[in-house]
């Protein structure tokens, strides 16, 4: 755990926050631009001048814990978002509330960070596009006023080492056929086959918020983990991030299951025979290692007829996820159009006018 | 007496023009078997030539059963004439109230075979005997007229036939085989009578299409998708697959009987008493 940075300009004193668009820490009111490294330098140059309770201070966020970060706390959906004090939060990113009460909480710091790479314009552009080719999308998802509300959120995820070990049994088949002048036969050969599968898989992620739906973060995969940094704080300015409220025992089922699919798969492939059906396996997955880590989520919530669309853009590679309505109308109008025409095409190749 | 001998001649002239109007036939004899020469006699079709009436080739309309009135035939025959003009193909009708071969195909193809009439042509009989319809067709008009056509032919007249309506189903008949001659026409005239299908199909394909396209359209609107395999994270390096064991459980043989399958297209022929081949269909009525 690097030491937490204070997101103050190292130069002027302001509040600095940090740029997705250079990767740096951008302080509006110098201009000056610092590095993750010219941050960390001039902090350790002031704190070497700063008093004792500084130092006991950064002792404690060794602990892995920060202390006193701001939280808004939203009264009609419970959710929990934390921010540093450059970060003001008016509504709550996930249901919409304005009703949200801000505290003060110490939280768990990740282990590492995958930090902002897309920068709010891009991520409104993107929401922008998904029109594009989507005749049905209800013209509310494209309204500037919903848009403008997209929020970089820190995600909070478990990544995991893992290791499938075991048997999987397969019930295999080959069929051959051929044909003398008066009958076609079927031949069909059986077998029970056994393959032994040791795999190891890295960095397998699962979202450790109950405020997502875990759905939607799969989608939001792949991450590039070449990105991951050491967490420091400073990564947080100008964004939220939330807590983790699953725990590693419990957010490494949904991970168990992907691993115990993929390794089936893979011993699937290697059977040598044209059926093979999985009929049982003495696969055990061991825990390599687990980490908490944040990883960043553009999102926006629209409320449409009544139910909330969440939509999530991967923070660092741009990837645009989430559910649109079908405009139901708009659905009507363009199958009658598209009948018609198809109607009127047909008829004239088969000349039936 | 001079009263007697003008009312006699008139008398006469009246019933020369019966039979014109009727059918004038010659007779076959042995010796004299009335045949065209490319025709080989044998033993086997002597007899059948025998039973064919020898007629004269260029009245077109043989009515034997007499079911059309002299008005009637008359309009006939200028029609025949009209498509013989037009088709370079002959065409007679015969009908028949007694057949002496054995079925309607035989005596339209003996008919047609025995008597002088061109190389390429049909002949259309109504047999009140077997009380059916049969179209005999010979040279070029076999392949002029497929199977296909003669049955739709077939399908649209009978009905005149059950309903006694001679002239009518032979005017049509008329009609429909000269309009059959051309295949551009012919076609048209099918896909009039196809309209209903076409409809039908086109309803089928742009239901189909227009719902493909829609799941397609709703699809993609759906960008979530829950994550159910981790193939992305496997580590190339510790990856061990092996088979350990493939034990043999079982053999099982089915078999299946062929199913002979004929398909046709075109005209099919068969050969008359003559020789010759003959194409055509019928229906009876």
């Amino acid at each position: 755990m690097a030491e937490a940075l204070d997101n103050k300009c190292p130069a002027c004193g302001a509040k600095i926050k940090f740029n997705p668009k250079n990767q740096m820490w951008d302080c509006e009111y110098c201009g000056e631009k610092f590095t993750l490294e010219q941050m960390k330098e001039k902090q350790t140059a002031a704190n070497e001048k700063s008093n004792t309770k500084d130092k006991i201070k950064a002792e404690k966020t060794k602990q892995k814990i920060e202390k006193g970060m701001d939280v808004y706390r939203c009264k009609n959906c419970g959710a929990e978002l934390i921010a540093d004090e450059n970060t003001t939060a008016t509504f709550c990113v996930y249901c919409g509330s304005v009703a949200i009460l801000k505290e003060k909480i110490d939280m768990d710091a990740p282990k590492r960070i995958i930090p902002f790479k897309k920068e709010k314009e891009s991520a409104i552009q993107a929401f922008k596009d998904l029109k594009k080719g989507r005749p049905l999308m209800p013209k509310i998802f494209n309204d500037p006023k919903n848009i403008e509300k997209i929020t970089g959120v820190y995600i909070p995820f478990w990544f995991y080492d893992l290791n499938v070990k075991g048997t999987i049994d397969f019930n295999s088949t080959d069929i051959r056929t051929w044909s003398d002048s008066n009958y076609h036969y079927t031949e069909t050969t059986t077998f029970l086959t056994t393959e032994s599968a040791d795999i190891e898989y890295n960095g397998v992620i699962t979202d450790g918020s109950t405020h997502f739906d875990d759905d939607l973060m799969d989608s939001l995969e792949p991450f590039n983990y070449k990105d991951l940094e050491e967490y420091n704080h400073a990564y947080l300015s100008g964004f939220f991030a939330e807590k983790y409220d699953v725990t590693s025992d419990e957010a490494i089922k949904r991970a168990t299951t992907r691993v115990i699919n993929t390794t089936t798969n893979k011993a699937q492939v290697n059977v040598r025979h044209q059926t093979k059906i999985p009929i049982s396996n003495t696969l055990k997955t061991t825990k390599l290692n687990d980490e908490y880590i944040m990883l960043p989520v553009w999102m926006v919530n629209i409320n449409y007829k009544n139910k909330k669309y969440t939509f999530a853009m991967n923070g660092q590679t741009g990837k645009m996820v989430g559910d649109i309505p079908i405009d139901i109308p708009k659905a009507i109008i363009i199958s009658i159009i598209l009948f018609i025409s198809i109607f009127v095409i047909i008829m004239l190749i088969l000349g039936g006018f | 007496m001079k009263k007697i001998k003008y009312l006699l001649i008139v008398f006469l002239l009246i019933s020369t023009i019966k039979v014109n109007a009727s059918t004038q036939t010659f007779e076959r004899t042995e010796e004299n078997l009335l045949i065209p020469d490319e025709i080989e006699v044998t033993e086997k079709n002597k007899e059948l030539i025998l039973k064919t009436p020898s007629i004269n080739e260029k009245e077109k309309i043989y009515d034997f059963a007499e079911l059309l009135t002299e008005e009637e035939e008359k309009i006939i025959y200028g029609k025949i004439l009209k498509y013989i003009d037009e088709t370079f193909l002959d065409l007679a009708i015969v009908t028949i109230n007694d057949n002496n071969k054995n079925s309607s195909m035989e005596y339209a193809d003996d008919f047609y075979d025995y008597n002088f009439f061109k190389e390429n042509g049909s002949l259309f009989l109504i047999d009140m005997d077997t009380r059916n319809i049969w179209i005999s067709t010979k040279g070029k008009a076999i392949t002029i007229y497929t199977d296909e056509k003669i049955n739709n032919i077939n399908e649209n007249i009978y009905k005149y036939f059950s309903d006694e309506k001679y002239n009518e189903g032979i005017t049509k008949f008329i009609e429909l085989f000269k309009d059959y001659e051309s295949d551009k026409k012919y076609n048209a005239i099918k896909k009039e009578q196809n309209k209903g299908k076409y409809i039908i199909i086109s309803l089928v394909v742009s239901t189909l299409i227009t719902l493909i396209i829609m799941i397609i359209l709703v699809t993609k609107n759906k960008l979530v998708q829950k994550a159910t395999t981790a193939d992305s994270y496997i580590n190339n390096d510790k990856i061990q697959i092996k088979q350990i064991s493939d034990i043999f459980k079982g053999r099982h043989v089915s078999k299946t009987k062929i199913e002979s399958s004929s398909s046709s297209g075109g005209s099919s022929t068969h050969t008359s008493s003559s020789g010759s081949s003959h194409g055509g269909g019928g229906h009876g009525f």
